[in-house]
């Protein structure tokens, strides 16, 4: 131990790096197995019809079509219990959609916003933490088509591969990015002002 | 694979950055700055003397030398040594990660600038080979910017094909190799320093280049445009002799050099940092008492760096005149002077000799500015100036390094006289230059400080750094600079949301620039090569035009309309809008056709259509619009039938 302890203080930036990862690591294992402890003993997804949510700016045509109608189309998701991910059946891109999740009380941020990916079948958003409150802007502008037919539905809480609790969403990637660093400084800082002031009063 | 022949770039670099840390005694964190520059300035001569593939080439061919000659014979200094300086390493391993990041991201250029000047020249270059002064380009190409920049961007994408994000990544990688050579100064295993020093360097676009809480996605950092770049080069070429303690003056010059084939106004900026760099080395001597004789080759050193900025900034107007038909002896607007002419009009004014209104309105109008407009991150310029100005002093005084000291504290007085210079100098362009709307409003002022105020605040930290090698009370000038600098890092957390910047930001911000794509190449598949195109985008206030320019180049998209008010805007038939309704071609059916035809024309890219379009001139085109009604569409003129036939829609939907 006094080993490591020795390597790390000799290579600061790096040991916070390494601990940066580990606790990142951590952090997606627990977050995985805390949602499947909160669906134990559900099915894995729950279908909610389009026509349930709040929208503005979209609409259902005459011929079924789900189509934006304005420049700031949105969804608005009040789930029943907090949701990690919401799945869309779409042939939309993936690129025009945009997911924002709230706690109680909060308003929508951009802090606080993830972008979707394209997967087989439709578009997939992950938010980094459970969220009740959710609100999807699938386009940024009119005419885009997101679905079809009166039951069109969105997929909340699907099956979600292990690996995608380890991409960093939002500004996870900032804190490891960034943190690390300015950890190592303030470690530097501390153990350069503890010699000094030790020496002072040896 | 793009991203590997980026790579190839980086690697030719580091054979050069590799050889200049084991063949100078200078500090291996300044090698890759110094080697960018004088990558840019070869390649700039290269493509004057029209020889730039056979200069890259060469160049590659050196850099490979490069590796060889730093590595044999073995000897005690090898260049792997150079990896334990942070600042060194930082360079290769973030510059690494950018280019990986980039080729995933796949930023793409968004501004108007970059599409009338920046962006095109570099697709040119990298599609012709050559230089863009006289490119063949539907509107009145201004080819005479300067092209440090843009052969940069082309140095990058030397190997593999035309990529947007490949230019971007360039300009950063400059940006980071002097950040990095910021950590020249610190000391090996301190990350207390070099890390700050970094991130101060990182930090500082976003400090000064943005204001208020920002709510729009931002650029930095995914820009081609060249007033960052310009700005850190000058205080690059600043910091690179106030960190290396010899006082080594080339890669000075070769950054002086750079900076002066970037922009017009880095001619100024170097005239500036050569003359700061002058009076450092002259005070210097005085204190030192040197005797007399022992001025010259100092003198001579400081005369060479002033030649080397006339030489470059020089060369590029002899080509100018030997290669453009541009004229480039005066400095342009709406008094026609030449430059020497309006800074002396300038200077009587200033003294009140024949001081007109406007002279008094538009220096009023900026002094004000300085104090009251919210024009960075951490308030009005003054704040910025007093920053520059605080942490140049604070190194003098917080130091024991006599010498630094006296260096620290001129620059302090030095650099705000400097400052003040440029201000006024900018003050007499808008005097004398700008047109009035753009003068009385001041329109772009902050823009054009930008630059002095990034140069100066890099180089005050320089000296910070090298302050903080030899404290007079050891850790207090390293903390106070590390405190600053977290503090910066979390006002930029606070005012710019992640999410807003091409780090954190997703596709959705360049969707719109796809669809054009996908839709300009329909176009060059639907046209062959050598044929002119007319453009119809109605409504279009000329970013369409130039936008669609760029993304069909070398597809030739003709200037499509009246010369007065051409490059875009709106076609309708004369009386249907007011006359002077902006980008408004009044044309009757036949005027419209003779224009397309007399131009040369045979095709006609219909971006979108109205009903003044579609009213006025459907009997010119055989389906009478129907095909464009919804999407985007190409015609081709039929000689025998008279009219433009359909050939195909164009885009996501056609």
């Amino acid at each position: 131990m006094k080993r490591v302890f020795g390597w790390a203080r000799e290579h600061l930036l790096a040991a916070c790096y390494l601990a940066a990862l580990a606790l990142w690591c951590l952090w997606a294992l627990g977050s995985a197995g805390l949602d499947a402890a909160s669906r134990a003993g559900r099915p894995a997804g729950e279908d909610i019809p389009l026509s349930s949510l709040g929208c503005q700016d979209i609409a259902l045509t005459e011929e079924g079509l789900w189509v934006t109608t304005g420049a700031d189309p949105q969804f608005h998701l009040e789930a029943g219990q907090p949701v990690r991910s919401v799945f869309f059946a779409t042939d939309a891109p993936a690129a025009g959609f945009e997911g924002y999740w709230a706690g109680a009380g909060e308003d929508f941020s951009l802090r606080r916003r993830v972008f979707a990916q394209q997967v087989e079948g439709g578009v997939l958003l992950v938010f980094p933490e459970r969220a009740q409150t959710i609100r999807i802007d699938p386009a940024a502008g009119a005419g885009v088509v997101l679905g079809e037919g009166e039951d069109a539905f969105l997929t909340v809480d699907g099956p979600l591969a292990l690996w995608r609790y380890f991409v960093p969403r939002a500004e996870q990637a900032l804190a490891l990015a960034a943190l690390p660093a300015a950890a190592a400084v303030l470690a530097d800082l501390a153990l350069f002002w503890k010699g000094r002031l030790l020496k002072k009063r040896g | 694979m793009d991203l590997f022949y980026s790579y190839l770039s980086l690697a030719a670099l580091a054979g050069f950055a590799a050889l200049f840390a084991r063949r100078t005694s200078l500090p291996a964190p300044l090698a890759p700055f110094a080697a960018l520059c004088a990558a840019m300035v070869w390649f700039c001569a290269a493509g004057m003397l029209g020889v730039l593939i056979p200069a890259g080439w060469l160049f590659f061919a050196l850099a490979a030398a490069a590796w060889v000659l730093a590595f044999v014979p073995a000897g005690a200094k090898q260049p792997a040594a150079a990896l334990k300086e942070p600042g060194f390493a930082a360079f290769f391993v973030l510059s690494a990660l950018l280019l990986a990041f980039f080729a995933w991201r796949q930023p793409m250029f968004s501004t108007w600038d970059e599409f009338s000047f920046w962006g095109t020249a570099g697709k040119i270059v990298k599609t012709s080979g050559g230089l863009y002064v006289n490119a063949e380009i539907g509107w009145a190409w201004v080819g005479t910017h300067r092209p440090a920049l843009v052969v940069l961007g082309w140095f990058f994408q030397f190997f593999g094909g035309y990529a947007e994000w490949r230019v971007l990544a360039g300009y950063d990688i400059l940006l980071l190799s002097i950040f990095c050579a910021l950590a020249a100064g610190c000391r090996k295993n301190a990350p207390r320093q070099w890390v700050p020093a970094l991130a101060f360097g990182f930090l500082l676009p976003f400090v000064i280049t943005l204001y208020g809480t920002v709510s729009r996605p931002t650029d930095l950092y995914a820009s081609a445009l060249s007033d960052i770049p310009l700005g850190l080069t000058f205080g690059g070429a600043l910091a690179v002799y106030y960190i290396n303690e010899k006082k080594a003056l080339w890669p000075t010059a070769l950054a002086l050099a750079a900076l002066c084939l970037e922009k017009d106004t880095g001619f100024a900026l170097a005239l500036v940092a050569a003359g700061l760099i002058a009076a450092d080395g002259a005070f210097d001597l005085l204190t030192e008492k040197t005797p007399p004789r022992r001025w010259a080759k100092p003198a001579a050193g400081w005369a060479g760096l002033f030649v080397t900025c006339g030489l470059s900034f020089w060369s590029w107007q002899k080509y100018l005149a030997v290669a453009s038909v541009a004229d480039t002896s005066n400095v342009g607007g709406t008094q026609q002077m030449g430059m020497a002419e309006m800074v002396l009009t300038g200077v009587k004014e200033l003294l009140g000799i024949g001081r007109t209104e406007k002279f008094s309105a538009i220096m009023g109008g900026l002094v004000r500015a300085l104090f009251t407009s919210r024009t960075t991150m951490i308030g009005p310029f003054a704040v910025a100036v007093a920053l520059a100005f605080a942490m140049a002093a604070g190194a003098a005084v917080l130091t024991r390094d006599k010498a630094l000291r006296r260096q620290a504290g001129l620059f302090a007085v030095l650099g705000t006289a400097g400052f003040a210079a440029y201000f006024f100098f900018i003050g007499l362009t808008y005097v004398y230059v700008f047109r009035d709307e753009v003068s009385d409003g001041l329109v772009g002022f902050e823009r054009y400080m930008y630059p002095y105020l990034l140069g100066w605040l890099l180089a005050a930290a320089a000296l910070v750094v090298r302050a903080m090698a030899a404290e007079r009370v050891p850790g207090l000038l390293t903390t106070g600079f590390a405190a600053m600098t977290l503090a910066l890092a979390a006002l930029v957390w606070l005012r710019l949301p992640f999410s807003l910047t091409v780090f954190g930001g997703g596709s959705a911000a360049y969707a719109e620039r796809w669809a054009t794509r996908d839709e300009a190449m329909d176009v060059q598949a639907a046209v062959p090569e050598n044929a002119h195109i007319f453009f119809v985008s109605q409504g279009d206030d000329g970013s369409r035009w130039f936008l669609y320019s760029y993304e069909l180049y070398p597809w030739y998209l003709d200037y499509s309309g009246s010369d007065g008010q051409g490059g875009g805007g709106t076609f309708a038939l004369p009386g249907a809008l007011e006359e002077d309704t902006l980008y408004y071609h009044p044309y009757t059916a036949d005027e419209l056709l003779a224009c397309i035809r007399g131009r040369g024309c045979d095709y006609v890219f219909v971006e979108r259509v109205d009903e003044l379009f579609t009213s006025g001139y459907a009997a010119l085109f055989a389906d009478g619009l129907a095909n464009c009604a919804e999407e985007s569409a190409v015609y081709v003129w039929n000689e025998s039938s008279a009219a433009f036939e359909f050939v195909c829609n164009v885009g996501a939907e056609g």
